[in-house]
């Protein structure tokens, strides 16, 4: 099939599930130095779902999840080439400002990392920063609807004032949540975000996966691939740097189309 | 469990009361037409299997959707398995119900004992299908004392139609001695009534998965 037909598939099949692209990857490549780490990626990330990242450890995907807020221009050693399209504008334009690009775009890591702050000051600090608010009732009002929507409210609202990190690893984990949507990002991305948390606390972070994905884009890289498919609409199977396989999670569980991307998840490799 | 499992699951548990019901409504208007002796009404009950393989089919496959997408286990993997193997049930009892009303409509006329007749199958058309009742309202019922109960409500009446399966063989092969030249009709007729004990063996199997799914222990249906 030519670029020109695929294309025209890929817009139909777009059209006919009411799908906006929010985030569009053209001929991404990174090198660590000499080595490359991400090989022509093209992909489409749609809005208002949860794309999941998935592969063997090294293959590329947590680099790719970072190429998208360009947390990797923090490594000295890092060029990137290639377009990530963002509201059609490519975030590695050069007047593009990175903190703005990660204004837009939060992030959740694999460890709850709470800043050394009370509660509020957490959920509050990066939005006065931004200037979103100045503190007062404002300022409230958001740390509160923050809280609220990473279904953390009911646990805090009495103790706003103790230390973030007084909470257990799970509640940590929705503090960094409710601190990223805090500052009102349009695309929030999980770098194993449940990795590090009980049972317990990792159905509670699906759940809100769930809930927020109503109002956020939402990629998520993760080794468990149950989680995968219990929360991922759309599913990328990354191996070697490489995009295997991109499609809904239903298919790439149930019919993935290459053999490969059926060996990993059926755990005959990685 | 996440919301989207739950949502899943009481879209499969509603497709498979579903399905269930409409086997269960063409039994219950065959043994509305035979009350009314109204056997003419037997022409206007449609079992279409095909219809029905497709929603078996399409439950089937959200089935497996669920169990990739959601690796369930215990109670929830229990519960998947032996719906899988409902639809299937409910397929068959479905066919068996078409096959009886096509049999009883073909080899039913005023030459043979029509009282004798309608006496033996009302009542076991009667047992077949209030087996089958009680099944798919223990589908919908999560409750494990309500379900071991309606589990022996459904053995009686399973054990009620293999009993008046064997007493309809014996007064049919005693018309049969008096009447030879309508032998046929009436091996036909017994051939059909034979379906109605396999409904009710349909609905036993189902009711032993469902207390397979609700209470555990081993596969056997």
């Amino acid at each position: 099939m030519n670029q020109e037909i695929r294309e025209k598939v890929k817009t139909d099949t777009q059209a006919d599930k009411n799908l906006i692209t929010k985030v569009n990857v053209k001929k991404l490549n990174l090198w660590y130095g000499d080595n490359q780490a991400l090989n022509d990626i093209n992909i489409d990330i749609y809005e208002n779902k949860i794309t999941a990242l998935i592969g063997p450890s090294g293959c590329g995907k947590s680099t790719f999840l970072r190429c998208l807020n360009r947390m990797n221009d923090l490594i000295s050693s890092v060029s990137v080439k290639g377009e990530v399209i963002i509201d059609h504008k490519n975030i590695y334009d050069k007047d593009i400002d990175e903190v703005s690009v990660r204004k837009k775009i939060g992030m959740v890591f694999q460890q709850p990392n709470p800043f050394p702050k009370s509660i509020y000051d957490n959920v509050a600090y990066a939005a006065i920063k931004h200037s979103l608010v100045k503190k007062g009732r404002a300022c409230d009002e958001l740390v509160e609807k923050s809280l609220r929507d990473s279904g953390l409210w009911d646990e805090v609202k009495d103790k706003l004032n103790q230390p973030g990190t007084s909470l257990s690893g799970g509640q940590q984990q929705r503090l960094c949540i409710a601190r990223t949507i805090a500052i009102q990002p349009e695309v929030i991305l999980m770098d194993e975000p449940t990795s590090a948390l009980d049972p317990i606390s990792t159905e509670k972070i699906e759940a809100l996966m769930l809930e927020l994905k109503q109002k956020y884009t939402i990629i998520t890289v993760t080794h468990n691939m149950q989680q995968a498919a219990r929360v991922a609409d759309y599913t990328a199977f990354f191996h070697l740097g490489e995009l295997i396989e991109y499609d809904e999670t239903e298919n790439v569980f149930i019919n993935p189309k290459l053999k490969k991307t059926e060996d990993y998840i059926t755990g005959r490799f990685g | 469990m996440l919301k989207t499992y739950e949502e899943k699951v009481e879209t499969i548990t509603e497709a498979i009361c579903e399905l269930g019901r409409f086997v269960l409504d063409s039994n219950k208007k065959a043994l509305t037409a035979l009350k009314n002796n109204n056997i003419e009404a037997l022409n206007e009950i449609t079992v279409p299997s095909k219809k029905l393989t497709i929603k078996s089919n399409e439950i089937d496959n959200l089935i497996v959707t669920t169990l990739a997408l959601y690796s369930p286990e215990a109670k929830d993997l229990r519960q998947m398995v032996a719906y899988l193997k409902i639809t299937n049930e409910l397929i068959r009892a479905g066919s068996n119900t078409k096959t009886f009303i096509k049999g009883f409509r073909r080899s039913y006329s005023e030459d043979i004992n029509t009282n004798a007749i309608l006496e033996y199958v009302i009542p076991l058309l009667k047992a077949s299908t209030q087996a089958l009742e009680i099944t798919i309202s223990m589908i919908e019922n999560n409750d494990v004392h309500t379900i071991e109960e309606n589990y022996n409500r459904v053995l009686v009446e399973e054990s009620k139609t293999d009993d008046l399966y064997s007493m309809i063989e014996k007064n049919i092969l005693k018309l049969i001695s008096k009447h030879l030249e309508l032998s046929k009709d009436y091996f036909d007729l017994l051939s059909s009534f034979r379906r109605l004990e396999k409904i009710a063996d349909r609905a036993s199997s189902i009711a032993n998965l469902l207390l397979f799914a609700n209470l555990g222990g081993e596969l056997n249906s």
